[in-house]
C-alpha cells in the first residue's frame, strides 16, 4: 500500500488545494518528459567537469520550468513574485514533486533558506531585490556558513566582518559551501564583535559571488563530484544595505533558518525515497527480501507520519522547534540505511551493473546526508537538552 | 475525536481523567469502571479514544487487561463491567491455540483475517510465569466463531499499551541519568547516556506516530489503510519497545536489576506485548511481501 499527498488526516485539503495538486499532478509527465529530452544530450557527456556543469544547467532549466508554470515561490507573497499560495499547497507540490522525482532544483538553498529569512527579517528593499530572482530562479544562492573550525561546531566560527562607514569589509575562509562556483549570491554569517559570547556578536550579509577578493575553489567529494567548495574571503566590501537582519543578531536569525532547513522541504525527500524504494524492488526482482523491505517501508510511513505532525503544525501557525531534530535524524538515517540494505540484497551487482548506477551517487549523497544540517550527533545532543533537559554535557569555551 | 498531531484539549482531557483513575489506589478493575470507558470501539468509543486510555493505563502498570476488554466489547457490540470483560489474547501454533493468560482470566480471544474466535480457557494457579502472573493455556473450549475483523484494533492497542510502558520507563531513565553522580558528575553529562536515551526518546516518537497514524485511519473508516496502518505500528513497537526497557534498565546499573527498582514490570508488560498477536519479524515480513507485490506488478506493465 503507498500512499499519496497529505489528504489521509489531519490536513484536510480544501477543493481548491485539491484543483491544485491535481493540477500539478496533470502537468508534471509532460514536463519531466520533456526536460528529460532537452537535457539527455549533457548526460551524455564523457568529460566529468563539463558533465558536471550541464547537470547543474539541467536543474537550473529545471527550476525555470517550474517557475515559468507557476509552481515555484508557491507560498511567498504575489507583491515580491510569489504566487501567494498558503504553506500546505507548498507542501502538496514538494509531495508531488519528490514522489515523481523531479529534480531537486538547483537553488535549494536560495527556495529553503535565504528567501525565508529575507521574508522574515530583511528589508523591504531586500525582499523586493532578491525574492522575485529567487522565484524566476535567475539568482542562484550560496550558504556561507561551515568553516574549517566551525562545521558541527557552527558557533566556532572566525570569519571577520568589520565596519567601515557604510561598508563592512570580510575577510576569512567559508568550507564545504555548495555550488559556490555557480552561484550568484551567498548568504554569510561573519563575527562583527570579537570580545561578544560565542553565540552572539555574529551577523548576516548578503555577499554578491563576483565581488573583488572573493574566491571559490571547488573540492572533490567521494561521488568523484565538485558540487562543495572553499571559499576565501580576501577584504571583501559589502554595503551595510546588504546585513540581513541586526547587528549581533546573525545566530538567532540563523538557528530560525536550520530549523526550517531540517524540518519543512522533508516531503519531498520522503516521497522521492518511497518512489527510490519502488525502483530498488523493481531492480532486485526476486532479490527483494521481504524483512528487509518491510522495514524500510515501515520507517517510511513514519516517517510521512513525522511530516504529517510538522506540517500541521506549521499549517496551524505553530513555529517548528525541537522536533525538526527528530526529522532530520530519521530522514538522513533512513536513507543511508536504504542503500545499505539495498547492496546487501544487490550483491556485487550494486558496485558495477549500470542499473544501479544511480544508486551508487545516491548511497554516497547519503553519507554526507548524517553530517550537514546539524550532524546525527548534535541533533542527537539537542534532543537530550531541550526535550528531554538532561543536565548539559561539558563541554569547552572557546574564545 | 480526531487526532491532532499535537495532542488536543479532548485527548488531553480523558488523559488526565485516566491518570488520576489509574493513579488513585483502588483495584485496577475498580479504577477502570469509574472511568465507564468499556465500549464497543467503531460504534461507542473511537479507536483514538481508546489508545489514549491503554496507554495511560501501561503508564501506570495497569493489572487489567484493557486492550482484550475492548477488543471484547467490541466484537460482543456492547459494553461493560471490567470483569466482565476480562480476556487474553491467545494465537495459533500449528493446529493449537496457545496463550500466556492472567490466572483468573476465563476468556480467550483469537484473532485472524476477517475472523474472531472466541472460547473459554482455565488458567488456574499456581502461575507457570510467576513474574506476568499467568499460566500457559494450550487449548480453549467452547470456541464462537464471528465474521468480525477485529486485527487493526487489537494491534493499535497492543501497540498504544507497548507506548505507554516505554515512556515511563524513559521518564525514569531520564529521572536517573539526571541525578545520580558517578565520577563525580552527573551521569546525564555523559554523551553516550545522554545520546541513548535520545534515541529511546525517538524509538518512542516513531511508535506514538505509527499509533496515531493507524487509530486516526481506523476513526475515518478507511478499514484497507487502518490495517497496514496498525500492522506497522504493531511491527514498530515490538521491535523498539523492548529496546527502551532494556536500555532504561542498563541507565540504572547494578540497581536497575533489583527487584525493588521495579522497573521489570514494564520490561515483562512490554516484551509480553511485543510476543503477542505477530512479532516484529513476523509483521516486517508481510508489510515487506505486501509492499513487493504491487510493485512487482507495476513493474510489468507495458
Amino acid at each position: 500500500m503507498r500512499h499519496s499527498g497529505l489528504d489521509d488526516m489531519q490536513v484536510s485539503l480544501s477543493d481548491d488545494q485539491i484543483t491544485f495538486r491535481d493540477g500539478l499532478r496533470a502537468w508534471l509527465p509532460a514536463q519531466l518528459a520533456a526536460h528529460n529530452a532537452e537535457t539527455a544530450a549533457g548526460r551524455s557527456c564523457d568529460d566529468p567537469v563539463a558533465y558536471e556543469k550541464n547537470e547543474f544547467a539541467g536543474d537550473v532549466a529545471w527550476e525555470k520550468r517550474l517557475a515559468a508554470g507557476g509552481y515555484n515561490g508557491l507560498h511567498w507573497p504575489q507583491r515580491y513574485g510569489g504566487m501567494g499560495f498558503g504553506i500546505t499547497e507548498h507542501y502538496l507540490a514538494m509531495y508531488e514533486l519528490g514522489a515523481a522525482m523531479a529534480p531537486e532544483g538547483a537553488n535549494n538553498i536560495g527556495r529553503e533558506l535565504v528567501g525565508p529569512i529575507i521574508l522574515a527579517h530583511g528589508s523591504e528593499d531586500q525582499k523586493t531585490q532578491f525574492i522575485p530572482e529567487i522565484v524566476a530562479c535567475n539568482h542562484i544562492w550560496c550558504q556561507g556558513f561551515s568553516e574549517p573550525d566551525a562545521g558541527s561546531d557552527l558557533a566556532n566560527l572566525r570569519t571577520e566582518a568589520t565596519s567601515q562607514g557604510d561598508h563592512w569589509h570580510i575577510n576569512g575562509q567559508k568550507l564545504w559551501t555548495t555550488n559556490a562556483q555557480y552561484a550568484d549570491w551567498c548568504i554569510l554569517l561573519a563575527r562583527t564583535d570579537r570580545s561578544a559570547p560565542r553565540h552572539q556578536g555574529m551577523t548576516l550579509f548578503l555577499v554578491p559571488m563576483d565581488s573583488a577578493g572573493l574566491q571559490a575553489r571547488p573540492i572533490r567529494q567521494i561521488t568523484g563530484k565538485h558540487t562543495f567548495n572553499e571559499v576565501f574571503f580576501d577584504d571583501v566590501r559589502v554595503h551595510d544595505s546588504l546585513r540581513l537582519g541586526p547587528v549581533g543578531a546573525g545566530w538567532s536569525v540563523a538557528m530560525g533558518v536550520l530549523a526550517f532547513e531540517r524540518g519543512t522541504t522533508r516531503l519531498y525527500r520522503q516521497a522521492r525515497f518511497a518512489s527510490e524504494l519502488d525502483q530498488m524492488i523493481d531492480l532486485l526482482g526476486a532479490e527483494a527480501d521481504p524483512a528487509a523491505i518491510g522495514q524500510l517501508h515501515a520507517r517510511l510511513e513514519i516517517l510521512r507520519a513525522h511530516n504529517l505532525r510538522i506540517v500541521s503544525r506549521v499549517a496551524a501557525g505553530h513555529k517548528i522547534g525541537a522536533e525538526a531534530s527528530l526529522q532530520k535524524l530519521a530522514w538522513s538515517e533512513l536513507h543511508i540505511d536504504m542503500m545499505r540494505l539495498a547492496q546487501d540484497m544487490a550483491g556485487p551487482a550494486f558496485l558495477a551493473s549500470p542499473d544501479w548506477a544511480e544508486f551508487r551517487q545516491i548511497y554516497l549523497k547519503s553519507q554526507a546526508e548524517t553530517i550537514y544540517a546539524g550532524s546525527t550527533e548534535v541533533q542527537l545532543s539537542i534532543i537530550a537538552d531541550r526535550i528531554l533537559e538532561l543536565p548539559r554535557e561539558h563541554r569547552a569555551q572557546a574564545q | 475525536m480526531t487526532i491532532g498531531f499535537f495532542p488536543q484539549d479532548e485527548q488531553m482531557m480523558l488523559s488526565e481523567a485516566a491518570t488520576k483513575a489509574f493513579s488513585s489506589g483502588q483495584g485496577a478493575a475498580t479504577s477502570v469502571d469509574a472511568l465507564a470507558c468499556l465500549l464497543p470501539i467503531g460504534s461507542e468509543i473511537d479507536l483514538v479514544s481508546a489508545c489514549v486510555l491503554v496507554r495511560q493505563g501501561a503508564r501506570h502498570t495497569l493489572d487489567y487487561p484493557l486492550a482484550e476488554a475492548f477488543a471484547l466489547a467490541t466484537l460482543l457490540h456492547h459494553g461493560g463491567s471490567a470483569d466482565d470483560l476480562r480476556a487474553a489474547f491467545g494465537s495459533r501454533q500449528g493446529d493449537k491455540i496457545v496463550g500466556a493468560v492472567p490466572i483468573g482470566t476465563a476468556r480467550m480471544l483469537v484473532l485472524d483475517a476477517g475472523k474472531t474466535t472466541l472460547g473459554s480457557v482455565n488458567a488456574k494457579g499456581p502461575a507457570s510465569d510467576p513474574l506476568q502472573n499467568s499460566a500457559w493455556v494450550t487449548a480453549m473450549t467452547d470456541p464462537q466463531h464471528f465474521d468480525r475483523d477485529l486485527r487493526a484494533i487489537a494491534w493499535t492497542l497492543v501497540s498504544a499499551r507497548i507506548l505507554g510502558a516505554a515512556e515511563a520507563v524513559l521518564d525514569r531513565a531520564v529521572t536517573h541519568l539526571a541525578q545520580r553522580r558517578q565520577f563525580g558528575r552527573l551521569l546525564g553529562t555523559f554523551q553516550t547516556l545522554r545520546h541513548r536515551a535520545a534515541e529511546d526518546w525517538i524509538r518512542i516518537q516513531d511508535i506514538s506516530a505509527a499509533v496515531d497514524l493507524a487509530a486516526a485511519a481506523f476513526d475515518r473508516g478507511a478499514a484497507e489503510d487502518a490495517l497496514a496502518c496498525a500492522r506497522i505500528a504493531k511491527a514498530t513497537a515490538s521491535a523498539q519497545g523492548p529496546r527502551v526497557a532494556e536500555n532504561a534498565i542498563h541507565a540504572h546499573g547494578a540497581m536497575g536489576f533489583t527487584w525493588d527498582t521495579n522497573l521489570h514490570p514494564f520490561l515483562v508488560s512490554i516484551r509480553h506485548d511485543a510476543a503477542i498477536l505477530g512479532t516484529a519479524s513476523q509483521h516486517y515480513k508481510h508489510i515487506g511481501a505486501a509492499r513487493i507485490a504491487p510493485s512487482k506488478q507495476e513493474g510489468l506493465a507495458p
